[in-house]
């Protein structure tokens, strides 16, 4: 028996040459390609991990459409309606005051009927109620600035009630009517009909007038702000302000009769609502002042017109 | 050794030389057509892509959302139509605004009603210059003569009158400019026009007001007819 290798078959006896060398790896790569491309792609579907992890949500396709801005226009509309009922809710409003803002929710359900009826035209599917943002971040503040609530999170002090709910109820009926013709008017160069912003128009007139009716029955003085008077060259109305007086500290004063001056506080200044509030429709935020004032300040916040964070979408589906 | 078995690698070598190029050339071939082939799916694949949307999902349930159907903007600058629309705009504002100077010449009104008049009769020309500087030298810059002419009778007398053809007179200018935004293509046009109208309602709220309109509805009332451009054309 012969342990030895034949020389034939041992592997280095014919060492390999480049020609062999290049044609096995040719093979290799044409092969080891061809595989691959054939091979069916594996996906891991649920790739190895610690924890309870929940697969992360897909965020949906948000497009401005018709649809959309009719239906977030009927929304705030709604929410303004909301808004009416906490002033009448909270406002402790004479019978006359109460009738105005019953005629104002009126007439935001029939331009809440006419936006629906658009929204159908457009294509989009009728929304049915308040704007979700507009109420947590406008009108939840609004309301604990009237009732006042204790302190919460991080607020050093409680949200005292207000002074005079019912001058803050007047307020946010008006700036609720002034912000529905400003969104109405926002929504003219968005929309891509001309049909359609005779729609939105229609509803911004309706609503400006509200608004001005409403200012001159706040204060039937309040016809043109100043600075529009000052604008137009018109001379402003001359307004007498109260002296602020203040205590003197009269150190050499002799006598032990008291100090005559009475300290007064100085008046603070509310916001004042005007029927003709500009020249021009403006679209600036509505700044409402509610509550107490404080500090020489009053809790006010900006109403804006409704943009892509307040949108209500396509596929937002239910209230 | 002998001569055959010495001579077969002289011949295989020369074989191999005249073979050797050919099989390197067989070798790179192979090597790309096997590369070509692993591509061939993923090139499919691209070549037959569609834009992937991510279906919303809505309780569970996959929604297709549909395709928007995109068209192109509208332009900024009005068109030619727009210019027409809006010249007529401009004559029927210098008219307003010359009505409220027969009102204010006659001293209709007096102390803060007479302001008020004024600041109106200026946000008037206010709108005509707007819209100078919207259309330029297309801009008529007079007043339209017709309605003028009709309405002048009617803005001298006592304040209620003149305030309440005021308010008359404002709720056309609203019913006018609605109907020119329903055929003004440009967006810089619709925006000025939008502007302008709602202010003008709040305009004619305020003389209902002044001219004694006692409850809300008369406050708002919005019982204006549009002017037909066609009626009031510019000369």
């Amino acid at each position: 028996m012969n342990n030895q290798t034949s020389p034939d078959t041992f592997i280095n006896a014919e060492p390999l040459s480049r020609r062999g060398l290049l044609r096995v790896g040719g093979l290799t790569i044409g092969l080891a390609t061809l595989a691959a491309a054939c091979a069916t792609e594996a996906k891991e579907v649920k790739p190895a991990r610690v924890g309870d992890v929940p697969p992360p949500s897909q965020l949906p396709d948000a497009v401005v459409t018709d649809g959309v801005l009719f239906r977030t226009a009927a929304s705030v509309h709604y929410s303004i309606i909301d808004a009416h009922n906490i002033s009448k809710e909270l406002g402790n409003l004479s019978p006359e005051q109460t009738a105005i803002v019953d005629a104002y929710i009126a007439a935001n359900e029939a331009a809440i009927r006419d936006l629906a009826k658009s929204t159908t035209e457009a294509g989009s599917k009728p929304w049915t109620c308040a704007n979700p943002r507009f109420d947590r971040v406008l009108l939840a503040p609004i309301r604990d600035h009237i009732t006042g609530r204790p302190k919460t999170g991080s607020e050093e002090t409680d949200v005292a009630p207000s002074d005079d709910p019912n001058r803050d109820a007047l307020a946010l009926a008006h700036a609720m009517e002034s912000v529905a013709a400003e969104m109405h008017q926002s929504l003219v160069p968005q929309l891509s009909l001309p049909k359609y912003r005779t729609a939105v128009m229609q509803q911004a007139q309706a609503a400006a007038r509200r608004a001005a009716a409403l200012a001159l029955a706040i204060n039937p003085a309040n016809i043109v702000n100043p600075l529009s008077l000052a604008n137009a060259n018109v001379s402003t109305p001359t307004t007498v302000e109260a002296t602020t007086t203040t205590a003197a500290q009269d150190i050499a004063q002799t006598t032990d009769a008291p100090a005559t001056t009475v300290a007064t506080a100085a008046p603070f200044d509310f916001q004042q609502y005007y029927a003709l509030p500009s020249q021009f429709g403006s679209l600036n935020a509505v700044q409402l002042g509610v509550g107490v004032p404080s500090g020489g300040a009053q809790f006010t916040i900006n109403l804006e017109t409704p943009s892509l964070n307040s949108f209500v979408y396509d596929y937002q589906t239910e209230c | 050794m002998d001569i055959k078995q010495a001579a077969l690698p002289t011949a295989a070598a020369h074989t191999a030389g005249e073979s050797a190029p050919m099989a390197r050339r067989r070798v790179l071939a192979a090597g790309v057509s096997g590369a070509a082939l692993s591509l061939l799916p993923w090139l499919s694949d691209r070549a037959g892509a569609q834009a992937r949307t991510a279906p919303p999902t809505s309780g569970g349930e996959t929604v297709i959302a549909p395709t928007p159907t995109t068209t192109p903007p509208p332009p900024k600058r009005p068109t030619a139509a727009d210019i027409e629309l809006l010249a007529v705009a401009q004559t029927i504002e210098l008219a307003i605004r010359d009505l409220y100077d027969v009102a204010l010449a006659a001293k209709s009104f007096e102390g803060e009603t007479a302001e008020a008049i004024t600041a109106i009769r200026e946000a008037h020309e206010a709108y005509a210059q707007s819209i100078s500087g919207l259309i330029g030298a297309d801009a008529p810059g007079i007043r339209s003569d017709k309605l003028y002419n009709a309405q002048r009778s009617n803005f001298s007398g006592s304040a209620a009158a003149v305030a309440q053809a005021a308010a008359d007179l404002e709720n056309v200018a609203v019913a006018t400019h609605l109907d020119i935004l329903g055929s003004l293509i440009g967006v810089d046009a619709t925006g000025l026009i939008a502007s302008i109208l709602v202010v003008e309602a709040r305009h004619a709220t305020v003389l209902n007001i002044i001219a004694g309109a006692s409850t809300l509805s008369n406050q708002l009332a919005s019982d204006g007819v549009a002017l037909s451009p066609a009626d009031y054309p510019v000369k």
